[in-house]
Parts: structure tokens; sequence; C-alpha cells
């Protein structure tokens, strides 16, 4: 029979198995309190919310209700709450929750070493957080857990303090791909206020993918926004950027740029030597609605990528009669390549162009 | 028996005793290891996690929308409710893109009459090289349907046609053979909003059998009512999730579901695609996806698993489906780790190299090492020279921690998950956990041997049966989930 190394084995068999028992029961009979402790202590909150904004309970005991409360039970009962609320019910209790003590203990739970708490104090701080908390509300968007920033992330949705604004488009910068995007539709939320601060880092940045982010905000904000066609003067530099995928965005967002002087731009990128560049210029040309680009249109038609040519004849198509004339022409043309995308795009129904137009 | 043969024996069995407990001795504290870590870990999730409701904080418009891949290849009987089924997932921004893998029967045809499809240019470069694409279609009732035809190609052909066409940054992988959770999506995107260099992530796949669905929710969970599949449901608590959780927070999975397996598009596309078939339960996928990871420099991306269900498949209830089973997923595991053998103790692959990989073939040989101890066993008892002490060792080892495991498996999920919320279903489920260990996991370990062997002599997995369960199964399943839908549509 082996000796002691194998013995031990075996007992740490047994000890493992002991503690799995025991977490288990840990976790029922524990678990199972705090989950009790903390459905009675939501009851409560929400009980006493209800009837203070009924004005049937005085602020005292709201005050008394929260200080017996965890800041997680205090968040499960306002999130359900507070859509029930009135702005001035809203300011309000923004007002009182400092008057007392508990406030301190949210700000305690924000800056608590576990992040869970940290996710609870910024939850509630979407919800109470005035100007003065932005400093906590930036701590927690540059928080070592990002399960913790994407928290911050929602309580800035609400709040929409302009401080916050650089901080969340540097969260969506240094963000990945997935993570990224859900920053972005926060940073949008800002609307027409984030234009100013798209001009600097449009006018500052170098760094590809700090480009990237903000020339697709750029892009999406410049859609029936005031002020976003102001945006083509910060835009235009970067359609001649080494890197290629800000030149792809740069030529995306000039075409959502209402506005004439993005078209001779334009007219610059569809002689990129990058065919994906020529063929998102040719795409915001077609939104664009750019008359004056039928001649440059036509002449891409014949370019040696297929994907350059349908867009060009796409961007035709969307122009109306005066490009319908121009592929109807070219479809008598002797060059092969024209001739065919003209009598392609030519033949596609409306729901066809709309795969392509989407 | 001559003196000199029994003289051998003997000592051949004195010789062997000590490795194989020590075998699984090792293995043993190694997977408790993991239970320890899974413990904590799902108490993280599911006190901590789940109840940040990610997917009802966010803007509806602001979770990643996710592309839903079903290759399809004759399966005219069932694919209106298979398709049907998928578009009812309970999610903003997604679509679904049928691949027909150049199916013979009228699967096509069924589905253009039935979603009245309208042909479209392909509005996008391929991507990934593929069998001849004939034709792509979408759809005027169903604007998130997406129809691709194309010439025979496999699954795995199937699945880059579709990651070619897909639209959106996440794409899944779905099986013909497997009820999506309505619920699914939402749950797989927690992990690419929780972390920064998530590639990939997967959900637990439940059983089916005896469940009763509505609308790809169960609505009346139930323990399989079966002796055969009951008797599978100890290890798939063990292995398939609480084992999965425990490598989830040590670096990531080493298996993936491939029933319902989300990837980043952009990630997929710079390995050049799907590198393997997903299928069931299997290491393949997960470790081709990450030797491509790493060779690609595109590391230290993780794949996660989430305890959360995502999907329901039906499990085998006659011996000879679990049979069929057990060897092909042996044979699988077995060539998954011959395929990826470059990753066995290599500090390049961090976790998954060093710890991982190396656990995985243990378990893989577990069966030949456990079938020589019940040969040792066995001739010490016919030779006279049975050492009793090695006896209860190794029924402790192979057959008393593995219940152990089990069994807390059983009661963890049950006041955490509680799939089955019947006290009945509980008492079955801890049935089905002591019976386990005698008889059929004795028939398991002759299947994987079985499995290993056709592994070493180039035998087929055999997918015929597989086509003919299916078939029945799902039909049964999506005919009633489809019945639903139609009740609801006519109020």
């Amino acid at each position: 029979m082996p000796a002691d190394p194998f013995g031990l084995l075996i007992q740490l068999q047994l000890w493992i198995v002991v503690a799995l028992f025991a977490l288990l029961l840990w976790h029922q009979v524990g678990q199972a309190w705090r989950d009790r402790r903390d459905l009675v202590r939501t009851e409560a909150v929400s009980e006493v919310l209800d009837r203070w904004s009924l004005e049937e309970a005085s602020d005292r005991e709201l005050l008394e209700t929260l200080e017996a409360a965890t800041v997680h039970s205090a968040w499960e009962a306002f999130q359900t709450g507070w859509i029930d609320l009135s702005d001035v019910l809203r300011y309000r209790l923004r007002e009182l929750v400092r008057s007392g003590g508990w406030f301190r203990k949210v700000e305690r739970s924000a800056r608590s070493v576990f992040w869970w708490r940290r996710i609870d104090g910024a939850q509630i701080l979407g919800l109470l957080a005035k100007r003065e908390d932005t400093p906590l509300l930036m701590e927690l968007l540059q928080d070592r857990r990002p399960l913790v920033r994407l928290a911050a992330v929602f309580a800035s949705q609400s709040l929409s303090f302009p401080e916050l604004r650089e901080p969340l488009l540097e969260q969506a910068i240094e963000a990945s791909g997935v993570r990224r995007k859900a920053f972005q539709q926060t940073l949008l939320s800002y609307g027409d206020e984030l234009i100013p601060l798209l001009h600097r880092r449009l006018r500052d940045a170098e760094n590809p993918r700090e480009l990237d982010v903000v020339l697709e905000l750029a892009r999406t904000i410049s859609e029936g926004a005031n002020g976003g066609d102001s945006l083509v003067h910060s835009i235009v530099p970067h359609t001649t950027h080494p890197d290629l995928e800000v030149r792809i965005r740069a030529a995306a967002a000039l075409g959502r740029c209402e506005v004439s002087t993005a078209v001779p731009i334009l007219h610059g990128a569809l002689r990129d030597t990058a065919w994906e560049v020529r063929a998102q210029a040719a795409r915001s040309l077609g939104r664009l609605g750019a008359i004056e680009s039928r001649d440059e249109l036509r002449r891409l038609l014949s370019d040696p990528h297929w994907w350059v040519r349908l867009r060009a004849g796409v961007a035709l198509r969307e122009l109306g009669r005066p490009g319908e004339d121009v592929l109807r022409d070219v479809e008598q043309s002797d060059d092969p390549f024209a001739h065919d995308m003209s009598r392609y795009v030519l033949r596609l129904d409306d729901r066809a162009l709309t795969t392509y137009e989407a | 028996m001559t003196d000199a043969l029994h003289e051998a024996i003997t000592q051949g069995v004195q010789l062997l005793d000590a490795p194989v407990l020590w075998y699984f001795a090792v293995l043993n504290v190694v997977a408790g290891v993991l239970f320890l870590v899974a413990a904590v870990e799902v108490w993280k999730d599911w006190t901590r996690v789940s109840r940040l409701h990610l997917s009802d904080r966010f803007p509806s418009r602001g979770l990643p929308p996710v592309s839903v891949i079903l290759p399809v290849r004759n399966e005219a009987e069932t694919i209106v409710q298979t398709v049907a089924a998928q578009l009812d997932l309970r999610y903003t921004n997604f679509e679904l893109i049928v691949v027909n893998d150049g199916s013979e029967d009228r699967t096509f045809q069924r589905l253009r009459e039935e979603f009245d499809l309208y042909e479209v240019p392909p509005a996008f470069p391929r991507k990934v090289e593929t069998e001849t694409i004939r034709g792509y279609y979408r759809s005027m009732s169903a604007g998130r349907l997406v129809v691709v035809d194309k010439e025979t190609g496999g699954r795995r052909d199937s699945l880059n046609a579709g990651l070619s066409a897909a639209s959106y940054p996440l794409v899944a992988a779905v099986d013909g053979d497997t009820i999506v959770d309505r619920d699914a999506l939402p749950r797989l995107v927690r992990p690419f909003l929780a972390r920064e260099e998530v590639a990939g992530a997967a959900g637990t796949v439940r059983m089916a059998n005896a469940c009763r669905f509505r609308h790809s929710v169960a609505v009346d969970p139930r323990s399989p009512e079966s002796l055969v599949a009951g008797l599978q449901l100890p290890e798939h608590l063990r292995t398939r999730l609480f084992e999965r959780i425990g490598w989830n927070a040590l670096g990531g999975a080493l298996v993936l579901d491939g029933a319902l397996a989300l990837f980043r598009k952009d990630l997929l596309l710079r390995i050049g695609g799907y590198p393997v078939e997903p299928s069931s339960g299997d290491p393949d996928l997960a470790l081709a996806v990450q030797r491509e990871l790493r060779k690609s420099d595109l590391s230290p991306h993780r794949l996660a698993f989430i305890p959360d269900i995502v999907a329901w498949a039906q499990v085998p209830e006659q011996l000879e489906q679990a049979r069929h089973q057990r060897e092909r997923q042996q044979q699988h595991l077995v060539r998954g780790l011959w395929r990826n053998w470059r990753m066995f103790l290599n500090p390049r692959y961090r976790w998954q190299g060093l710890l991982g990989v190396p656990l995985l073939a243990a378990r893989a040989a577990a069966p030949v090492v456990e079938a020589v101890g019940y040969v040792i066993l066995l001739l010490g008892a016919i030779l006279g020279v049975l050492n009793l002490g090695y006896a209860a060792l190794l029924l402790f080892l192979v057959l008393v921690f593995p219940l152990l495991l089990s069994l807390w498996s059983a009661l963890l999920e049950q006041v955490t998950y509680g799939t089955y919320p019947r006290q009945s279903d509980l008492v079955k489920v801890l049935g089905y956990v002591l019976l386990e260990p005698f008889g059929y996991r004795q028939l398991d370990l002759w299947w994987r041997l079985k499995g290993m062997a056709r592994f070493l002599y180039g035998g087929s997995p055999g997918e015929d049966e597989r086509e003919n369960r299916r078939t029945k199964l799902v039909s049964d399943r999506l005919t009633a989930a489809y019945d639903d839908l139609e009740m609801d549509a006519r109020g």
C-alpha cells in the first residue's frame, strides 16, 4: 500500500467534499437569510416611498427606513418606484437623502473594496446623483472592473452631466467592439451637446482607434442634429488619413452631413487607392442625393473593383431620374464593366435596392 | 495455470494497482478543486451578476445585435417549425440566417412558400471561401430572416457561409436538434458586456426530456422519466455544468456546447471562419478557436461559460442511442485532443495548456485506466491476491467520490438555479445520482472504450442514428412550439 502522499490525497478529497457541502449549507442558509432580509427591507422602502410620494409618510420616516436598508435593497425599491415620481418629487428626494446620513452610505458603497457594492453604489447614483457627485461617478467610470464601469455608464446615461462626456468618450475608445457600442449609445443620449467635444477630438486625435469611435459618433450625430453639419470641417482632414478604417469612417460620416461642402470632398475620396474608401464615398454621395456627382459616379462604373462599380451604380439609382439617365446611357457603351453594372443595377427592383441602401 | 504465469500476473497486478489509484486520486483532487472554484463562481454569478439584469437595464438599441446561423439540410418535415421557433427568440436586435446546404428534398421550397422569400443581391463581399452560393433570399413576412441557398459542403461550410452573410458583430450557430431558450441571447451577451477580451460564450444546455415547452421556454421542467436519460443527468451536472463553471473562473472554457455558442464575428473571420464543426460537448471547437486566436496573436481573448440555461436538448432514452452517443463523444474528445496536441503542457496557452488540456487528456484516458483497475480487482480475486484496501480505495476513487460530487452538484443546482421546482423531481434526481455508479457507469465505461478503439482504428461516429432521432424528437417538440405560436397569432 502506498505511503503518506497518497494518504494525503485521499484526505484532501474528503476535506474537499466536506468543504463543498459546508459551502452549500452556507449558501442555502446564509443566502436564503440574506435574500429574505433584503426582500423585507426592499418592501419596506417601497411601501414608505409610495406613501411619501402621496404625502402620507414624513421625510423622517423615509430616512429612517432607508437607514435600516442596504444600498442594494434601496436600489431595488427605487428602480421600481422612481418612474412614478414626478420631477418635483425626484428633486425633493435627491435633496432629502443628503440631509440625513444615508447618502454617505451610498458614497461608501461606491468606494467599497467589494466590486458588487460599487455596482450598487453606481446604480443608485444613476437616480440620486447631483452635479457635485461627478467626481465619484468619474471614479466609477475608471474602475478596474469592467462591470462596475458598465454600471457607471448606465448611471451616466440617465444623468447626462456635461463633465461626464469626456470620461465616457474615453471609455468608449478603450472598450472592445461589443462594449464600445454600448458606451457609444450612452454618449448619443447627449445629442447636440456632444458636438463641441467631437469637434475638439476630431481636431486633436491622431490615434486611429480614437478616430474610429469619434467618427462613428459624428456620423450618427450629424443626422438630424443642429450644428451637425459643422462637423464637416472637422471630418474633412481625416479623409486623407493614413489609416484605411479612418478614411472609410470619414467618408461614411460625410454622407450624413447634409451640406454641399461634403460633396467635393467625397469626389476626392472617389480617387482613393483603397477600393473600400471609393465604395463608401460612392455610397455617401448616393445618400446625399448629390446630382452634381453624376459624372464622377459614371466614371466609377468602370472601376476595376466590382463593389465600387456596384456602389456607384446604386448611388446613381438613388439620384433618381438624372442618375438613371446616366445608367441608360452607359448601358449602350462599349465598356463591358460599366455596361454590365448599369444593366444589373437598372434591373434591381425596389426591394433589392433597399437591401443595398441599408 | 502454471506457477510462472500465476507469478507473472500477480506481479503485474501488484505493479499496476498503485499507479491506477494515484491516477484517480490526482484526477479527483483536481476535479474537487475545480468544484470549489465553481462554488465561489456560482455564488458570485447567482448573487451578483445575474442581479444586474443587464438586458433590462440597457436600452434595447444598446444591446449588441446578434446574427443567428442555422444550417439545414434535408429537413423539409421540420424546417418551418424550426425557423418559426428561432424567430421567436426574445431579443430586440437579431437576424436569423438559415443556410440551406444543398438539400435534396423540399426544404428550400417549404421555406420559400411559408416565409414568402424573394431573392436579393449579395450586399456584402464574401469573407470566407465556401461552396458555391446559389442565392440569397429575404422574407416578406419575417424581416429578420435571411436564407442562403448553397451547394452541399457540410455543416462547417454552411456555418462559414452564414458567417459571411452575417451583418452583426456577434454570431451564434444553432442546431436543429436543440430548442434554444427564448431568453438565450440576452444571457449569452452578458459576458461580452461584463468583460473585455471575450471571444465567445456558451451556456448550459439542459435535458429537454419530459419537459413541456411553450415558446421555447420550459413551462414545466421535469427531470427525465426514462431511466436511461435520468442516469445521464448526474454526469451532465458534474461535467457540463459545475466543472465548466470552474474552468470559467480559471481562465475560460475548454469545452463549449456547440448547440449554442456565441462568438465575435470579427475574431472568427480573422481566424478564417469556424475552424471545426461545432458539436455537442466536445472540446474541438473551443480548443481550435483558442489555438487559432493564439496563432493570430489575438490572445488573451477568452471563451466564457455562463451557468444559465440557453438551450434544451433531448438526450437518448434508449440504451442503443446512448451507446452511439457516448462512443461518438469519446471519439470527438480524443480527436479534439489529437488535433490540439500542441497545446499540451504548453505555457503559451496558459491555464488551458498547462492544466486544462492535460486534464482533458487524463479524462480521455480514464476509461482505460478504470478498466485496468477493474481487471486488477478481478484478477486479484481470482488469484487470491486481492488487496481489500486496494479494492476499497478504488471503489472510493472511481465510484464514491464522483457520487459525492454528483450529489453536491444536484443539491447546489437545486438551491441556486432550481431547474426542477417539484420535490418529486428532486427526489428522482437524487435517486439517479445514487444509482448511476452501479451499472450505468460501467456500461458508459465500456462504450467509451469502444469509442476510443473506433477512433484508433478509424471508425465513423454513426450519423444516421442521430438524423433519425433528430427528425422525430425535434418534430414533436417544435410542432408543439409552432402550434403555440399559431394559437397566439390567432389571438
